[in-house]
């Protein structure tokens, strides 16, 4: 009862409430896992947002005779000063805990950047093709259909292939991958709220299409984007993490989480199996906050999309 | 019925043109090719002719022809001979090793979903008949644990530490199945399980939805209302309307497990299709690329196909025609 508008009466309140805070209240009051799961993405993207200054060491910094060093143990930098080491160091001699908050940077920038990308391509193509219909429509939908039947971590390897590996490469094709498979969704809410009655007004008015689009579709399927983001964004990372670990993602010596699991690092496994823990862990709790984020947010804002397809591997 | 089977099957032959052509053209013009690779390889004591070797080895592989050339050779070479041309680096005849390689990631596959369904069925139907209740709300945090956990960690985790703390590891070379069956099982198994996992937690939910509409329909209230048994409703009427969904539930299935497979045959030094991939896709071998790229579409879309069929024979509602 601390917030205040939750006494005044309720047509009075209506008016004056702010959506955003309202759907904020109402999350913290149903959705208590939810809210948690939200509090850790979000402290994850704040450190991978401000790894630099918050982690301890670069990612690639060596320390003098620090190899595999267990956790909580000092070593001195190439510059002789004392270093401390929270979870140790990794076979030649890195910082692990710097490594997985820069790994966390990684891991949010395909996740934010590349459901970014891929929302917009979604738009670009859903919103025409469920407004317009017609033979725009049937070629748009038969392409991509084509599309969605390859199997898409196979896909990513044959694009990774041509294009080379590199983080914006795999950020690009991601966004590609999913915007198409979303602009699907998109079409479907578009032609769901085609009829409505204000489209049709607004269409009466004169609006130009674009206007239509932009300023009638979009803000009334705006809620559902922001479901379909937050449950593709998961699958994202689990995707990158899963093409770096096969060699075929973010090259070395870059800190993805998938990419510490992979290559020389296994050698040292079985003698120091921890290493191989801490990215793995990062890794998961990050994508199952996300996923149970955009569950909680789907029930609230989108119950349509209850048991949608959400990240695979 | 068999028109619409022919018409659907003829229907698969531009899709496969329209995907190797896509592939070809693809690899050819985006610099970076298995020529380099190749010159990469070889001892060279510096004094040769950079340019001239290309040339060489371009005319060898008959790749210095237009795309469209070597295009309806590839063609011509498959109708005519069967023949999906020799691996650029490694060298192997490309349809032997795919030949040899299906059969692994055929079986992983099977499996995997063999298990997802075993587990993800009763659980669907569960949670559909007691929505909202305590047991429902733990099945769906699983099913959301299982889409996280990447499935590689949990690969890792499970070879290590049960090899740390017991001395136990699982064997990674699956004998032959004609040879010991039981063996080749054994060795499937856990691989199959982890790439299961993550199908398992996707069909959890997917079912679970698909079982609350088929718990909603008419003929359940009125198999109720006439007095049955909780479990006469269930296993009579829910679970048999509900197979049409676990069909659908198979088909979406097959691409997640084909792309799931890579990461696990990878792990477990499993020699299928996914590793080939991935082998060829390191060093830009087109040949392969192209053969893998042929193999996997075809596939999907039978796939596609025998799930759209199988609608009609569960559902007489359903005809094709």
């Amino acid at each position: 009862m601390a917030n205040t508008e939750i006494g005044v009466p309720a047509a009075l309140g209506a008016k004056r409430r702010n959506p955003i805070a309202d759907f904020l209240n109402r999350l913290v009051k149903t959705k208590p896992l939810g809210t948690a799961s939200a509090v850790v993405v979000l402290v994850f993207f704040l450190a991978g947002v401000s790894a630099t200054l918050i982690a301890p060491y670069g990612y690639n910094d060596q320390f003098r005779n620090a190899r595999l060093l267990p956790p909580f143990s000092e070593s001195t930098t190439r510059a002789g000063e004392p270093g401390f080491h929270i979870i140790g160091t990794d076979s030649i001699g890195r910082d692990l805990f710097s490594r997985l908050i820069h790994g966390a940077r990684i891991s949010m920038m395909v996740g934010v950047i590349g459901s970014a990308l891929s929302l917009v391509i979604s738009c670009l193509i859903g919103l025409p093709s469920g407004y317009f219909g017609g033979k725009f429509d049937l070629v748009v939908q038969r392409f991509i259909d084509a599309w969605l039947t390859f199997p898409d971590l196979i896909l990513l390897i044959l694009l990774v292939a041509l294009t080379g590996p590199s983080l914006w490469n795999i950020i690009i094709i991601l966004g590609l991958q999913y915007g198409l498979g979303g602009s699907r969704s998109v079409r479907g809410a578009v032609i769901g709220i085609r009829q409505n009655m204000y489209i049709e007004s607004a269409q009466a008015t004169g609006a130009n299409t674009l206007r239509i689009l932009l300023r009638h579709m979009l803000p009334n399927v705006a809620a559902f984007l922001l479901v379909l983001v937050t449950t593709r964004m998961p699958g994202m990372m689990l995707a990158e993490a899963g093409l770096s670990f096969l060699g075929l993602g973010v090259p070395p010596p870059a800190p993805s989480w998938g990419g510490m699991l992979s290559g020389s690092a296994m050698n040292y496994i079985y003698s120091n199996p921890m290493l191989a823990v801490w990215p793995g862990l990062a890794l998961s709790i990050v994508v199952y906050s996300t996923n149970m984020f955009g569950d909680a947010l789907r029930d609230l804002l989108d119950p349509r999309l209850r048991g949608a397809n959400t990240g695979r591997y | 019925m068999s028109t619409y089977i022919i018409r659907r099957l003829l229907l698969v032959i531009p899709t496969l043109m329209i995907v190797t052509l896509l592939t070809t053209s693809a690899l050819r013009v985006i610099p970076g090719d298995a020529v380099d690779v190749l010159i990469g390889q070889m001892d060279l004591s510096g004094k040769e002719d950079r340019n001239l070797l290309r040339a060489q080895l371009e005319e060898q592989l008959g790749i210095d022809v237009p795309i469209y050339v070597q295009y309806f050779r590839w063609w011509r070479e498959l109708i005519l001979r069967g023949d999906l041309g020799d691996a650029v680096i490694l060298g192997f005849d490309v349809r032997d090793e795919i030949i040899n390689r299906l059969p692994v990631t055929m079986e992983l596959g099977v499996l995997a979903l063999i298990i997802a369904m075993l587990i993800s069925f009763p659980v669907a139907i569960y949670s559909a008949i007691r929505q909202d209740s305590v047991m429902d709300y733990v099945f769906r945090s699983i099913a959301i644990l299982f889409i996280s956990l990447p499935s590689f960690w949990v690969g890792i985790m499970v070879i290590v530490f049960p090899s740390i703390l017991w001395g136990w590891s699982p064997e990674l070379i699956p004998p032959g199945f004609l040879e010991d069956p039981w063996g080749n099982l054994r060795a499937y198994l856990l691989p199959a399980a982890i790439l299961g996992m993550a199908i398992n937690g996707v069909n959890m939910r997917l079912m679970r939805t698909m079982m609350l509409e088929v718990v909603r329909e008419d003929y359940i209230r009125t198999a109720y209302s006439k007095g049955l048994t909780e479990r006469v409703v269930v296993f009579r009427h829910a679970v048999k309307n509900a197979l049409i969904p676990v069909i659908t539930v198979i088909g979406l299935n097959i691409p997640v497990v084909i792309g799931g497979s890579v990461i696990i045959e990878q792990l477990f030094g499993l020699p299928g299709m996914g590793r080939l991939a991935v082998e060829a896709a390191f060093q830009r071998d087109f040949t392969v690329i192209i053969g893998v790229t042929l193999v996997f579409t075809a596939f999907v879309q039978i796939i596609i196909l025998v799930t759209d069929l199988s609608y009609a024979w569960l559902d007489p509602r359903i005809r094709y025609s």
